[in-house]
Formats: C-alpha cells, sequence, structure tokens
C-alpha cells in the first residue's frame, strides 16, 4: 500500500509531483518487477541490425537473463529466438558466426533452419532413425520472439502480446517519417558501450532534458544554449528534447556528412533526442543518427550500448571517427551525474526529489509513464 | 568394410582425423563413404545420417542425394 500511496505522488502534475521512490533504482525486487512490466511487455531496444548485415549471421545475445540468438535469415529477415534447443534445452549458438546451412545442435545435433523450423532430428528415432511418431517436428520449431527493425534497432517484445510494433509506435513513426529509410551504420568505430554504475532508467531521464546541458556539457552550451532548446513530449509513449541551432561536424577543409536526401526544411538546423520508453535513447540530425540501446544488467548496473548511422554506405572514415569521438565525451561527460544520482538514491529520506515544472517536464513524463505502468501492473497481478 | 558393416581402419582413422580438425564438409564426405560401402542397411544408415546431418550444417551439395537415401530406406520424409 506504501509503495502505491507513493507512486500516486509521481503521477500528480508536475508542479506538485516528486520522482520515483529509491526502491526503483535500488531494490532488487522492484527491479524484477519492472523487467516484467516495463521491458518484456512493451516494445525494448536489444540490438541493432548492422550486427548481422550478412545473410545466415547470428550473435547469441542475453537479455535479461533470456538467452536469446538473432539471425538474418535466407530469406534476409532479421529474426530473434530463444537460443534453446528445443530436444535437451542446449544451448544453441554460443558465438557470434554465419550459418552455412543449418543450426545445428552441439549436443544431439538437432537441426533448425535459420527461420527457426526443425528440420532434421538425427537418430530420434533409433540409430540410423531420423523420425519417430512422437516426434513432430512442426510442432518443435525455436522458439521465436516478437521483433521489429525500426531505426536500425532490432526491437522486442517478449511477451508476446505488446500491441503490433506500428501501433505501439504510430507518433514517433509518424513525428520523424522522413528517417524512417535505409540507414547505414558507420562500422566498427562507429559502435561503443558505456558501463554506468546506475539504474537503467536515470539514463533515460538525463537524456531526456535539456536543463543540465549547460553545466554538464558546456562545450555544446557555446552554440546550443539552453533557450534554444525544446521539450518533446507523448504521454506514455516518449519524451526529449529538440534543438534549433544544430550545426554540422566539418573536417579542417569543411567537409561535412551527406546529409539524408528529401529532409523537411526544418531538418536544415533542427535535431532531436528522444527516449523511447522503455530502454532506447535516439538522436536524428540532417546528416546522422544515433540509437543508444540501454542494457539493464542490474538494479544499479546499466550498458548503454550506442551506435551511429549515416545517409550512406561510404561516408569520409575520418569523419565518422571525429564524430564518434564527439558523441563519446558527450555521453562520458553525463556519466558522474547518472552515477551521481544513483549514488543518491541510497539517501533512506530522499522523497524522489522535485521536479522544474518548466524544466523537467520529459522526466516527468517518464517518470509518469514508469509509476503509471508499475501501479497497473500492481493492480492486474493482486 | 568389415563383415558387420563397420568402416576400415583406414576410413576411420579419416573420419577421426576430421573430426580433430571440425572439418564438416570432410566429415560429411566420409560418414556418406562409409555408408555407401556399408552392406549392412541399419549400419549404412546410421552413418548416412551423420552425414546427411553435417551435410545440413555446413550446405554440403550432395545433402540432397544423401536425404534421398535416407528417405529410401524410410529413415527422413
Amino acid at each position: 500500500m506504501e509503495k502505491t500511496a507513493t507512486l500516486d505522488k509521481v503521477c500528480l502534475p508536475i508542479g506538485k509531483a516528486n520522482g520515483l521512490p529509491n526502491e526503483h533504482y535500488t531494490c532488487s525486487s522492484v527491479f524484477q518487477e519492472e523487467k516484467d512490466i516495463l521491458l518484456f511487455a512493451k516494445w525494448s531496444g536489444l540490438a541493432v541490425s548492422a550486427e548481422i548485415p550478412n545473410i545466415g549471421d547470428v550473435v547469441p545475445i542475453h537479455f535479461q537473463g533470456i538467452p536469446l540468438f538473432i539471425v538474418r535469415t535466407k530469406e534476409n529477415k532479421v529474426k530473434v529466438f530463444q537460443n534453446t534447443c528445443r530436444h535437451r534445452g542446449m544451448i544453441l549458438i554460443d558465438t557470434a558466426k554465419s550459418i552455412e546451412g543449418a543450426i545445428r545442435c552441439p549436443y544431439h545435433s538437432w537441426c533448425y533452419s535459420t527461420d527457426g523450423n526443425l528440420i532434421s532430428t538425427p537418430h530420434v528415432g533409433g540409430p540410423g532413425r531420423n523420425l519417430h511418431e512422437e516426434i513432430d517436428r512442426s510442432k518443435l520449431g525455436l522458439t521465436e520472439v516478437r521483433s521489429h527493425v525500426w531505426m536500425g534497432v532490432i526491437w522486442i517484445n517478449l511477451s508476446g502480446n505488446a500491441p503490433k510494433f506500428e501501433d505501439s509506435m504510430k507518433e514517433l513513426m509518424d513525428r520523424w517519417a522522413d528517417f524512417d529509410r535505409p540507414l547505414f551504420h558507420g562500422g566498427k568505430e562507429s559502435s561503443f558501450t558505456i558501463e554506468i554504475a546506475a539504474n537503467w532508467k536515470l539514463a533515460v531521464e538525463n537524456y531526456c532534458e535539456s536543463y543540465h546541458l549547460p553545466w554538464v556539457h558546456p562545450s555544446l552550451n557555446s552554440y546550443s544554449k539552453l533557450e534554444d532548446h525544446y521539450h518533446i513530449e507523448y504521454k506514455n509513449k516518449f519524451s526529449g528534447q529538440g534543438t534549433k541551432v544544430y550545426q554540422q561536424l566539418k573536417d579542417k577543409d569543411g567537409n561535412v556528412f551527406p546529409d539524408f536526401s528529401n529532409l523537411e526544411a526544418k531538418w536544415d538546423t533542427a535535431a532531436e533526442y528522444i527516449a523511447v520508453y522503455p530502454n532506447v535513447l535516439l538522436g536524428v540530425h540532417r546528416d546522422h543518427a544515433f540509437a543508444i540501446i540501454l542494457i539493464p544488467d542490474s538494479p544499479e548496473k546499466t550498458n548503454e550500448h550506442i551506435h551511429l548511422f549515416y545517409s550512406q554506405e561510404d561516408t569520409p572514415e575520418h569523419l565518422r571517427l571525429k564524430n564518434s569521438e564527439q558523441w563519446r565525451l558527450v555521453f562520458d561527460e553525463d556519466v558522474p551525474v547518472v552515477e551521481g544520482m544513483q549514488k543518491g538514491r541510497h539517501a533512506v529520506n530522499f522523497d524522489g526529489g522535485r521536479f522544474s515544472p518548466v524544466m523537467d517536464n520529459p522526466t516527468h513524463c517518464f517518470h509518469y509513464w514508469v509509476a503509471n505502468e508499475v501501479q497497473n501492473g500492481r493492480m492486474r497481478k493482486s | 568394410m568389415d563383415a558387420c558393416g563397420n568402416p576400415d581402419e583406414d576410413l576411420e582413422k579419416k573420419i577421426l582425423v576430421a573430426h580433430q580438425n571440425n572439418d564438416g564438409l570432410k566429415l560429411a564426405e566420409l560418414y556418406a563413404e562409409a555408408a555407401y560401402n556399408s552392406p549392412n542397411k541399419n549400419k549404412a544408415c546410421f552413418f548416412m545420417v551423420n552425414a546427411y546431418t553435417l551435410a545440413l550444417e555446413y550446405k554440403h551439395p550432395k545433402t540432397q542425394s544423401f536425404f534421398q537415401f535416407l528417405k529410401k530406406h524410410d529413415r527422413e520424409n
């Protein structure tokens, strides 16, 4: 009852609301609860499709302890499966590789096609017999996880009962229709991971708002001042910030990345940074985009997987390197404040904090979503 | 091939070496050879199951003919 009462305060209008209580950042049981309600029941980011560029590529990935693998099928489709053989539960894929033909279980060699069908069951009916009347291969395919690729990200719905991806994300897909096109991953140097000693939600909260920019990112403030930013809020879906003064990265000769073609004029100087609930942080600009996939490891540890995308397959390498360095600097600058907020959540009488009624709206939007979903989840359970 | 339908010593050695080298394509061929050479239907099918399984994994060009061998003996469908 106490927890529910406290979450009611989170859902108050921003001027009167408190943030989420400490246990939402520090407690293992709340972490587990939020895993089911916020991550499994929604469309969560898992990986980027660029990790499996070629037909037959497979990569094993654990998501919240669940062994999965992503695969590019023979039909050039991205799919996600549980990484578990339907025979004795053996892990099928233990390392990233390219599948030439079938996925063969290393234990008793049951074989699956890349689209998950069980195609061979060696000796299942005795030596030299691949058939047995009790083994119906058509019912023993790999367990597929609902997935969808958008903005270069592989999104999954583990519970299997979220609305269709296009319905769940409609408002953001409409807003960013200009960017619904092939995005070209910048390659190895355009991917990096930052480990943070903080709950995943703090990374979302920090990303949503521009309030911290003058203090935490002084280099950005020289041209992208606080007053040049605007809030982006869509209740129960996403929130973030936009800037009206995006400046393209240039090399010493004035070269820039090629733009995405046929963008609306507003994107000449605009850029937007949106946290797509629960765990994907996206950024779009006239000449590049990025995705940060937050993978919660424990209540107080999170891995941020960052990927940069461009408008064309071939862009100048030196510019890509410079851009990666620039973004890494910005994201690294956020680490001390995100980790500092985590440490602050161990103050026993901290009440979740208050919000600036003017500056913290996107963050409160996220808190409201968490509180609302968790309360509804608790009600369904009781 | 001995009287029981097992591969001769030389072929058996080759199979073991291919296993050690993790050479799936070669293994598929060696198992198929053992199957084709075996006078014993059950032994032949045993070897051919191994050949077919590895052929599936490594996309051996003779995968379909290995499959047909097993199908002919009601070991695949």
